[in-house]
């Protein structure tokens, strides 16, 4: 009967939920991330970088970004910004659950999330249902903006910004180098995001000079990219698009390099490349990959507070910030801006703030030109940077107005590096 | 050339895959058990060579037989704290234990080391040539041929050692070889240290060239179970044949085809094999 | 069983006034328990338990363990996205080729592997799951990877709401959709486990050659038992599509969902009547409960910790690390239970034989 006690009293640990008391006045913000599941690790980080921006808000930080200086919303007397979250794992039906959740029970005033569009996409339905703001500063998928929901607000660039920033980019490329490329390969995990980036580059390819394309996607849960490079290297592309995550980003470059597979040039949305993990695992071997990222440190010359909150960031976690925590960051200041500048925090003032929002891009820590909303809810100053990885750094070379190094294009063969 | 390329490949994932599938072959032929967790034995491995380079700076190679003990020792564990009570249940509790155990060692993996994916950077087995117009990567062969030697070591260890001899009688039949004087608990025992030990080697080589994070057990274990069918259960032989196959499969159909469908081949496979010889290929009846 | 005699009519062990009083609790549930995510953990597990019930008499009563009716879930959930979404048409129109596509998958599935036994035919049943999985990730019709997302209806009547089946002001009609199902499930297994049916089920789980040599048609109980349990599970999968209004891949026919369907059923015990149900309300309550209390708990500072309780606590210690903590419980919970309780939860309350 021991054990009956034993199983019981684990039973009983779950149950040992204590409230969530809050100040009356307090702004509260419920968050939806993965901190388990396929993108845990993006998802833990993420979350970081939210809990740091709440922390920044509520209390004082000597740092130039709006609400540092202060404590909590200055226009509401310092009201704090409370958090809630839970984990979502990826699943679709936990996000809805969660929002629900989190708006009925926990009574946000707004939600934030998800990092996965999968789970974007039914929480942000059960917000638009109940009519609660929702922001996301770092679900890409455009479908999301396309539904035009009166609640739904998105900071991030989207597949379609981000398709369209690397084949402008290319055409810059081709014509300054005077290198031709025609042919094209999209090498994508096959899930929501990654097939995001094929749809979005398959619509617009031919319209800047490419003329040939081949997909090559992979499930998840594959064990090796073999087959996947092998039949890169045997269609012969000059370019390559490739979304893909920690794992799969440094498996398929040291599956290039074995096979000797060398393109003039490989693109990356962000994720895998344009993590930090990416360059300590790869080493030199690293170099010359193109990441549309949107965070660098090199805005850190003209604007101080994104080299500020670096600095926090990593003290906080023992790890660099970077593309999809520094969004999440900028996601949760944007909330805490229409928070401070609504009348009160209910839902119809909040959503009147947000339509308001316009956010100097020098008052973020990503490259943004600002935040101001479409009809949409889109974020039509949200723009990305390509960086090109050299000398084992990441080094912008894309707008031209950030671009601290030229890209080197095409990439040199393998046995010359 | 470049199919040349492809059979080579296809090769050294399959000794990999095979490697993977002896120790899960070795437990159901004793006990007629399938461990579910048997892909988190070998992230475990993985994790433990990982934490020996980076903080006793021993190379994979020579930390192999340490953590080969070690990961002995581990299933021994398990089996006396878990799969001691499986012996003779059905397949319902089989799958439940072992499920549970993969959830556990999952969670347990995220908890204390996160979900970062960690690497080996270059290290002893590092290195790249090309031969004959093949291209070769030296961490992947050394890994292979590791996984082949380990395999031998394996068969010699099962046919020609006295225990080897006492593991195959309790497959064969529990009853006479308790009648024979073989501690059968003893032999369950040893073949879940077995099936952990060479698991784990698998890691430890994969560690060279492959990356680390509380997910690699799964992916590695698919295949491995696959192979395991295709070889018949029961059959350690079998199931080093069935991961060369899959690994050929996997690599070939994915080039030929799209790579999208590249494990659809291995479970087709898997189906045609068993529509026709219901035990696999040298499956115990 | 004679009421003449002063015997207490049982359902399976169970005295009927449980039985009906636990159905009346069900019922005035959510009158009382009016908070959306309360009415959701028992919507999920009245869900869960359908599934389990309905894997029971395949994998529990004819003893063909399957872990892969994620399949047959799958097709429930996009036929009626893939309808609704591309022609407007209601699950009320497209559930009988939902059924039917399912029956078909069935006979070709369950054909050929019926005749292999024991583990071959589990890892049978993985494969064509995972193969499945893989074909819908790629088939852009369906919106390969991505999946399918339903427009917001506001339904101008409640009866136009009852046709689209969105419900936004409230969830008991879903709440009471799922419910019925859920008791339909139960009933239909409780009438196959003590009639000839479910003893022939029986025999062909336990002994097939036996049952063989007394003229027994193994094949097609089989796919009796097979049949029926598709049914349930392709409308829950419909029930699914209607609920969360987005239809992917990942949450509808991935291996997980496989493995959760048969774990509900493998936990509370097989080859019972309740043995699903006690799973399927238990686990579900418990992992929500769990994760809500471990990750939802964080604390940015020290005084925050008091508030947040055990998880708070995990999370400012271990910051950033310590996720997973409520799959950590989850995981060791089980394996006690499989340790002390290889037959399922439903041994804590019934002696087996």
């Amino acid at each position: 009967m021991r054990y009956k006690a034993l199983f019981f009293g684990l039973l009983a640990t779950t149950v040992l939920a204590v409230g969530n008391p809050a100040g009356a006045e307090d702004a509260r913000v419920g968050v939806l991330m993965p901190t388990s599941g396929g993108a845990a690790k993006s998802g833990q980080e993420t979350l970081e970088a939210v809990k740091l921006a709440v922390d920044i808000i509520n209390n004082v930080y000597d740092i130039d970004l709006p609400f540092a200086r202060t404590k909590g919303l200055p226009n509401h007397g310092g009201a704090k910004v409370k958090m809630f979250t839970e984990d979502h794992g990826g699943r679709p039906e936990r996000g809805q659950a969660i929002a629900e959740r989190l708006i009925t029970q926990d009574k946000v005033h707004i939600l934030q999330g998800a990092f996965h569009s999968s789970v974007a996409s039914p929480s942000s339905q059960v917000a638009e249902k109940m009519g609660i703001p929702y922001v996301t500063g770092t679900s890409e998928s455009p479908a999301l903006t396309a539904r035009g929901f009166k609640t739904f607000f998105s900071v991030t660039p989207t597949a379609n910004d981000i398709a369209r920033d690397f084949f402008t980019f290319l055409k810059e490329i081709r014509a300054s180098s005077g290198v031709p490329a025609k042919k094209l390969a999209i090498m994508h995990i096959n899930d929501v995001w990654g097939t995001g980036l094929s749809k979005a580059a398959t619509a617009i390819y031919k319209n800047y000079g490419f003329t040939e394309i081949q997909k090559i996607g992979y499930p998840p849960s594959v064990a090796d990219l073999k087959s996947e490079v092998l039949q890169l290297k045997q269609y012969n592309p000059d370019v390559v698009l490739q979304a893909a995550f920690d794992a799969d980003a440094i498996l398929s470059v040291r599956t290039y390099k074995a096979l000797q597979f060398e393109p003039k040039a490989i693109l990356a949305m962000g994720a895998g490349f344009a993590s930090p993990t990416f360059i300590k695992a790869l080493g030199k071997n690293a170099d010359y990959n193109y990441s549309h990222t949107k965070f660098h440190d090199a805005l850190g010359e003209k604007r101080p507070a994104v080299r500020q909150v670096s600095a926090e960031f990593k003290k906080r976690t023992g790890k660099p910030i970077w593309d999809a925590p520094a969004r999440a960051f900028t996601g949760m200041m944007v909330v805490a801006d229409a928070l401070n500048r609504a009348k009160s925090f209910s839902p119809e003032d909040i959503l009147a703030a947000l339509r308001a929002t316009d956010i100097k891009g020098s008052d973020l820590i990503v490259p943004y030109r600002g935040v101001r909303f479409n009809s949409n809810g889109q974020n039509e100053l949200a723009n990305g940077l390509i960086t090109q990885i050299q000398g084992g750094k990441h080094h912008p070379v894309w707008p031209s107005s950030i671009a601290t190094k030229k890209a080197v294009f095409p990439a040199p063969p393998w046995d010359k590096r | 050339m470049i199919y040349a390329q492809v059979a080579l490949d296809g090769l050294i994932v399959g000794l990999m895959f095979a490697l993977v599938a002896m120790g899960l072959s070795l437990i159901y032929g004793i006990m007629d058990v399938v461990n579910f967790a048997h892909g988190e034995f070998l992230m475990i491995a993985m994790y433990a060579s990982f934490f020996m380079w980076t903080y006793l700076g021993f190379d994979p190679l020579l930390s192999s037989p340490i953590i080969a003990l070690c990961m002995f020792g581990f299933g021994v564990l398990i089996y006396r704290w878990l799969g001691r009570y499986l012996v003779g249940a059905t397949l319902i509790p089989q799958v439940f234990a072992t499920f549970g155990l993969m959830v556990f060692m999952q969670a347990g993996a995220n908890f204390l080391w996160k979900a970062d994916t960690r690497t080996l950077p270059e290290n002893l087995s590092s290195g790249l040539f090309q031969f004959g117009g093949l291209f070769f990567n030296v961490a992947e062969l050394v890994a292979a041929g590791g996984a082949l030697a380990t395999a031998l070591l394996m068969f010699w260890f099962i046919n020609r050692t006295e225990t080897g001899l006492a593991l195959q009688a309790t497959a064969e039949d529990q009853q006479a070889a308790r009648l024979l004087g073989i501690d059968t608990d003893r032999m369950f025992a040893i073949a879940w240290g077995l099936s952990a030990a060479t698991v784990g080697i698998g890691g430890v080589l994969l560690s060279t060239f492959y990356v680390i994070n509380p997910l690699v057990g799964v992916k590695w274990v698919l295949p491995a179970f696959v192979a395991v069918a295709i070889g018949g259960f029961g059959s350690v032989l079998g199931a080093f044949y069935g991961g060369i196959i899959i690994g050929l499969i996997q690599v070939g159909g994915g080039f030929f085809t799209s790579a999208n469908y590249k494990t659809l081949f291995a479970y087709g496979l898997f189906l045609l094999i068993v529509l026709v010889r219901p035990h696999g290929l040298m499956g115990r009846k | 069983m004679n009421p003449a005699s002063g015997e207490i009519r049982r359902v399976e062990g169970v005295p009927w006034w449980i039985v009906v009083g636990g159905l009346g609790a069900l019922i005035a549930y959510p009158l009382a328990f009016t908070m959306p995510f309360h009415q959701h953990i028992v919507i999920m597990a009245l869900l869960y338990g359908t599934l389990g019930t309905a894997w029971n008499i395949l994998g529990g009563y004819t003893g063909q363990v399957s872990i892969g009716h994620g399949v047959y879930y799958g097709i429930g959930a996009y036929t009626a996205a893939y309808f609704y979404v591309n022609f407007g048409l209601s699950p009320w129109v497209s559930w009988p080729l939902a059924l039917m596509i399912a029956f078909v998958a069935a006979f070709v599935i369950g054909l050929p592997t019926f005749r292999l036994r024991g583990h071959y035919f589990v890892l049978a049943s993985v494969f064509i799951a995972e193969a499945a999985y893989i074909i819908i990730s790629n088939w852009e019709m369906v919106g390969g990877a991505i999946g399918l997302e339903y427009p917001i209806h506001r339904a101008e009547s409640p009866l136009d709401a009852l046709w689209h089946l969105q419900f936004h002001k409230s969830k008991l009609p879903y709440y009471y959709g799922i419910l019925t199902l859920f008791v339909a499930s139960v009933f239909v297994s409780w009438r196959i486990r003590f009639r000839p049916l479910g003893y022939f089920l029986k025999a062909v789980s336990e002994e097939q050659d036996a049952a063989r040599s007394l003229g027994v048609d193994i094949a097609r109980y089989k796919m009796v038992a097979l049949l029926i349990s598709v049914l349930f599970t392709t409308l829950c999968g419909m029930f699914y599509a209607q609920y969360v209004m987005y239809v992917e891949p990942v949450s509808t026919m991935s291996l997980i969902i496989s493995l959760e369907i048969a774990f509900i059923a493998i936990f509370g015990g097989i080859k019972t009547l309740w043995g699903p149900v006690l799973g399927a309300f238990i686990i579900i309550p418990v992992t929500e409960l769990l994760r809500a209390n471990f990750s939802g708990h964080i604390a940015l500072d020290q005084s925050a910790i008091a508030e947040g309780g055990i998880g708070a606590w995990v999370d400012y210690y271990m910051a950033g690390g310590g996720g997973n903590v409520d799959l950590l419980v989850y995981g060791l919970l089980i394996i006690i239970i499989a340790r002390f309780q290889p037959n399922g939860v439903i041994g804590f309350f019934h002696r087996f034989d």
